[in-house]
């Protein structure tokens, strides 16, 4: 069965707004002497650094955490989905004898390492990445100190090769690993670290390529004792690798960038038809328009038209590594249902999808409405089997 | 974090810290021509001087030197030690500071293309019999690398890191008691001369555990027999 939907834009509703502002993506490398630097292309600029952190902020106005990369040599912040953690080929690392390290991989083989120590990192040209929570006030959440929060890895994507590789962060007591973070289910994942400060810990990847890692941070607050707990946030590690792919996407390959297992199985929460921010974007919608379906968004995901002159262009936010949708943007002189005649005759693409940084398979794209006279509407409708 | 207050020789109140993340070499730099060598509480922001300061190893922090021919420079096997971890949960674990080495007081807009800096043990003022103290970090599978070694000063005595950096290691004494240990912060900024800053840490290791259990009934007893002796006077 065929479902289509329609999200109307009209010429009269919309005040004029520019394109959303774009950056390029950072490919962070360390800043030790000999690192080799790697040569990025359009859209990518390489940052350099003595000191990383990924850094946890939350915002207790709408109790929403987020993510990001912290260049801790002079505080600037990258937003979680606009850089890249980029390993070098010197932090491949031979996985050494002893059966507590098979989780890197067979004996003999190769993992890519992050130290958690200054020294060890730099003798790697390795990024030093730490973790912090620089953007959480002292007292918000319980905890000694000033209190914690948690931090566990909801999902991992292998951009470059699915299925391959996963993510560890671990500490060493006794000469054996212990696991804050794993994307393994057969080991610990639960990374507590204090508001306002920092810590290390070694991280591993067990396969080169562009990954997506989804986190999800939580904390007790003080005043009501409630959990919140954030949607899962991507972080991209680039393992010798540092574009980020747009792999083709489906629907259900989006799934679970977005919802927990349990958030799966329930079609109320996570089906086509859900709406479960009530955003009035479903969640089809807001896979084919690159939303959050936990977050409302819609201003986000509505198309825009734009009025300048004899030009009428409407812009679309939309997938472009779909497999399972098809876009069609139409238009008409008239929106009363009597006299309306939507068609795609009167619709002509101009230019070429503008990647959204940061966002893979995701673009902006725009069309011409021709011939509609002094006032004119545009739609768009998708179709997915 | 905590932190407190005690008399010591009845002349000028020291502070002591035993607990939260601690730069004990915070290496600050006032233009032009002052580098500052103190002690940094991360969690409070406070800067300590280390002549008013006892940085103490809790009980938590004692342990038997780990196995393995790498951690040989640490004794002979079985040798008591009192740690710092490198790990900030393993120093939360065992309730002792989480000792850290930061040069990010130092702002790189007044360092410039300086030199990285340089902290060196000078001296060991005093020790306990048999108390040694060496400093090192570990890599992703525990190995050791020596940093310092008050037993081969000649070659494990300096570190050297980049400004505005943060950097944790392991610190472990062998012995109970009370250390004095000088260390001298060195470096030069860009377009300006040597700058050096010494200071004496004092380092108090705590009884083991057992021993620890004991002393404090001690005192308990001791402070029972006051009490006794106050009601026979009064």
């Amino acid at each position: 069965m065929k479902r289509v939907l329609t999200i109307l834009a009209a010429a009269s509703l919309l005040a004029p707004a520019g394109l959303r502002a774009q950056t390029n993506t950072a490919v962070l490398v360390s800043s030790t002497a000999g690192t080799p630097i790697p040569a990025v292309g359009p859209g990518y600029v390489v940052v350099t650094s003595g000191h990383v952190d990924i850094n946890v902020s939350y915002n207790p106005t709408n109790q929403a955490f987020s993510l990001g990369f912290r260049n801790d040599d002079n505080g600037f912040q990258f937003a979680g989905t606009n850089a890249v953690a980029y390993a070098v080929t010197n932090q491949r690392t031979t996985v050494p004898v002893g059966s507590q390290w098979s989780f890197l991989g067979p004996e003999g083989g190769t993992f890519w390492s992050f130290p958690n120590g200054l020294t060890s990192a730099q003798n790697k040209k390795s990024l030093y990445l730490g973790w912090s929570g620089y953007g959480i006030s002292n007292g918000i959440f319980t905890g000694t100190g000033g209190g914690r929060f948690n931090l566990r890895v909801h999902s991992i994507e292998n951009l470059t090769t699915p299925g391959s590789g996963d993510f560890y962060g671990y500490e060493v007591s006794g000469g054996s690993p212990v696991f804050r973070l794993s994307s393994s289910n057969a080991y610990a994942n639960d990374f507590s670290l204090p508001a306002g400060g920092h810590s290390h810990v070694s991280l591993a990847f067990t396969a080169p390529g562009m990954f997506r890692v989804w986190l999800v941070a939580s904390g007790t607050l003080v005043a009501t004792g409630e959990t919140i707990e954030s949607e899962p946030l991507p972080l991209y590690f680039g393992i010798e690798q540092w574009e980020i792919p747009a792999g083709p996407s489906t629907y259900a390959a989006w799934q679970p960038t977005k919802f927990s297992a349990g958030q799966i199985a329930d079609p109320l929460v996570s089906g086509k038809a859900a709406d479960p921010d009530a955003d009035s974007f479903d969640n089809l919608e807001e896979y084919a328009f690159g939303g959050n379906p936990l977050v409302p968004d819609a201003l986000l995901l509505q198309p825009r038209l734009q009025v300048s002159g004899s030009n009428r262009t409407f812009t679309l936010r939309g997938r472009t590594n779909a497999t399972d949708l098809t876009f069609s943007v139409e238009a008409t002189a008239s929106l009363p249902p009597a006299t309306a005649n939507w068609a795609t005759n009167a619709v002509t693409p101009a230019g070429t999808p503008r990647p959204i940084v940061g966002q893979p398979g995701l673009a902006e794209m725009d069309y011409q409405l021709t011939g509609l006279g002094l006032q004119g509407f545009g739609r768009v409708k998708v179709t997915t089997p | 974090m905590m932190t407190g207050l005690g008399l010591v020789s009845g002349a000028w109140a020291q502070t002591t810290v035993s607990s939260g993340h601690v730069d004990i070499f915070g290496v600050g730099y006032i233009a032009p021509n002052t580098l500052e060598l103190l002690i940094h509480e991360e969690d409070t922001m406070l800067e300590l001087e280390p002549a008013d300061t006892v940085l103490q190893v809790n009980p938590g922090g004692f342990v038997l030197r780990p196995a393995g021919a790498a951690f040989d420079f640490l004794g002979a096997s079985g040798t008591s030690l009192w740690i710092l971890p490198q790990s900030e949960i393993e120093s939360a674990n065992r309730g002792v500071i989480f000792a850290g080495v930061g040069t990010e007081e130092i702002d790189p807009i007044d360092w410039g293309a300086g030199t990285p800096i340089t902290i060196t043990l000078l001296s060991v003022v005093s020790a306990p019999v048999g108390g040694n103290f060496f400093l090192w970090s570990e890599d992703e599978f525990g190995n050791p690398t020596q940093v310092m070694n008050s037993t081969n000063l000649a070659t494990y005595d300096s570190l050297t890191q980049g400004i505005g950096l943060h950097e944790h290691y392991n610190w472990g004494f062998t012995a109970e008691g009370i250390y004095e240990i000088e260390f001298q912060a060195t470096g030069t900024p860009e377009n300006g001369s040597p700058l050096s800053a010494t200071q004496t840490y004092t380092f108090s290791t705590v009884p083991e555990p057992s021993t620890y259990a004991l002393l404090g009934l001690t005192a308990g007893a001791l402070a029972l027999m006051r009490w006794r002796r106050r009601s026979r006077q009064s």
